[in-house]
């Protein structure tokens, strides 16, 4: 209970804080949180729900979903072929600081403005840190580990499960970044010629001067985010329910 | 004469580096026979690390070989089984104690038999009741235990230690040496140690190798015939105290051939 207070007053206080002070706003622009709140239920609750945010949701998820596989798959690979890495490094350097966003145009050139280019660009956006957060990893396993494998001569599979086993963590911290990236790149790619999607609303919204309803979408977008965050600590703290507790940081979410 | 389980033969190891060629290992022979526990003392920066790495087949020597069990090593062999010095980096934290005692087993043997043989090995060095819990909720002497069930479990033909209780409490480390000697004697385990302290290798050798010099050799032998091993009474005896100081003198002595030499 009383943790909960501790952790709410601030967002609970904002919130009220916001309320009250548009509460006799006339602006065109910043319209009242309660006109804001009532949009919300009758836009969201539940057809904008079913029509663009579930698309939206499914996009992201197959996106983000490539995403992690693709990069935990290569990094390995290329965490334990060392001269593979060597050999497409520089390439791999040019690609990955390309912004995701900047590759949009191509991709609406090469794939058209269906979800596969959509998909493709969050793949490609968010690939990068968990692929090079496994790379990491797995390239930069203990010297006694190595020796340990050896020793015991460990069979190719089980090494490789150990290996993407003790890199797990690296992996989440890569994945967690990746989300962020995913959730950006859907909205952004939404505003590329698409019928339908939660970006699409805000820009349809924000063109036809539906300013509230344009902020709605800002509410969903801040649920979402948020709500992608719990689940994403959850599927972390089931992964890493053996592994040792890190200090600092993941402690401190935690606790909550 | 019984054929020794561990062999090493002439065993020489230069280092190339940038700053030219360096000899670590002059002509080593080295031979442990069955059910004997043999230590390797020497100051620190000697190479035993280095040795001990050719041993385990980690790493192949410039000259000379190693056999064991009969066979000379060519890689890392079935017939050693290895207790690093550093537990926490070579166990796998979230394995279980279990998991991490039957790992090397997997592919080799059913599952069946791969626990049976892990769950003996656990029993040996007296962690049944923890044989669920991961390495990071245990203390180092606990952790160092898995180890040892670990080399256990592969039931090799020599146990090889590097400094294995380096890094534990004076008590945890009386425990282990206990545990250690306990082990060669249930499983008639040929042990091969490699540390830097003298009191320990006294208190577990059967014999004790004193290597010295750059490139170092081995400059002693050392029988230690003790009987039967007691934390308080052994290291209380005359004969310990004979060897002890030997050992040390043989130390010491070596590293005032060293100066005299360059």
């Amino acid at each position: 209970m009383r943790r909960i207070l501790v952790v709410s007053w601030l967002p609970v206080g904002l919130v009220a804080i916001w309320w009250f002070a548009s509460a006799s706003s006339t602006s065109l622009f910043f319209p009242p949180l309660r006109d804001i709140v009532a949009e919300t239920r009758r836009l969201w609750f539940f057809d904008h729900l079913r029509t663009d945010l579930l698309p939206s949701l499914s996009t992201l998820a197959i996106g983000y979903a490539v995403a992690v596989v693709a990069g935990v798959g290569i990094g390995l690979v290329l965490g334990l072929l060392p001269r593979i890495l060597d050999a497409i490094g520089p390439e791999l350097e040019f690609v990955r600081s390309m912004p995701a966003v900047a590759i949009l145009p191509v991709a609406v050139i090469m794939l058209g403005l269906g979800d596969l280019m959509r998909v493709s660009v969050i793949a490609f956006g968010a690939v990068w840190p968990v692929l090079l957060n496994t790379l990491a990893a797995v390239s930069g396993t203990d010297p006694v580990q190595r020796d340990t494998e050896r020793a015991f001569g460990l069979p190719v599979l089980v090494r490789l499960r150990v290996r993407l086993g003790a890199a797990v963590p690296q992996i989440l911290a890569g994945a967690r970044t990746s989300l962020a990236i995913a959730v950006v790149l859907i909205v952004v790619s939404e505003m590329q010629g698409a019928d339908r999607g939660i970006g699409n609303f805000v820009l349809a919204a924000q063109r036809a001067f539906a300013i509230t309803e344009m902020w709605t979408g800002m509410v969903v977008l801040g649920a979402l985010g948020y709500l992608l965050n719990v689940a994403f600590r959850a599927v972390e703290h089931a992964l890493l329910r053996h592994h040792p507790p890190a200090r600092g940081g993941r402690a401190v979410l935690e606790a909550r | 004469m019984t054929t020794a389980v561990v062999d090493v033969d002439d065993v020489g190891h230069d280092y190339v580096s940038r700053q030219g060629v360096h000899h670590v290992l002059g002509s080593v022979t080295i031979r442990a026979f069955p059910g004997e526990v043999v230590c390797v003392v020497g100051p620190s920066g000697i190479g035993k690390t280095t040795l001990l790495r050719i041993i385990a087949g980690l790493q192949r020597p410039s000259r000379g070989t190693v056999s064991v069990a009969g066979r000379v090593l060519t890689g890392p062999s079935d017939a050693v089984g290895l207790v690093f010095q550093d537990y926490s980096r070579s166990l796998y934290p979230w394995l279980s104690v279990l998991d991490n005692v039957g790992l090397p087993l997997r592919a080799r043997l059913s599952r069946a038999e791969r626990l049976e043989r892990s769950r003996a090995a656990i029993q040996e060095v007296g962690l049944e009741a923890a044989e669920g819990k991961r390495p990071w909720e245990l203390s180092g002497g606990m952790q160092q235990r898995v180890a040892i069930a670990r080399a256990l479990a592969y039931q090799p033909a020599v146990l090889l230690m590097d400094e294995p209780f380096a890094s534990v409490d004076a008590q945890t480390r009386s425990d282990l040496e206990d545990l250690t000697l306990r082990v060669r004697d249930d499983l008639h385990q040929t042990v091969v140690l490699i540390t830097h302290d003298v009191d320990e290798a006294v208190y577990l050798a059967d014999r004790i190798v004193v290597l010295h010099g750059s490139p170092a050799r081995v400059i002693e032998e050392i029988p230690v015939a003790l009987g039967r091993r007691d934390q308080l009474e052994t290291r209380a005896t005359p004969e310990f105290a004979r060897i002890r100081s030997q050992v040390h003198r043989l130390i010491r002595q070596g590293s005032k051939e060293i100066t005299c030499v360059s």
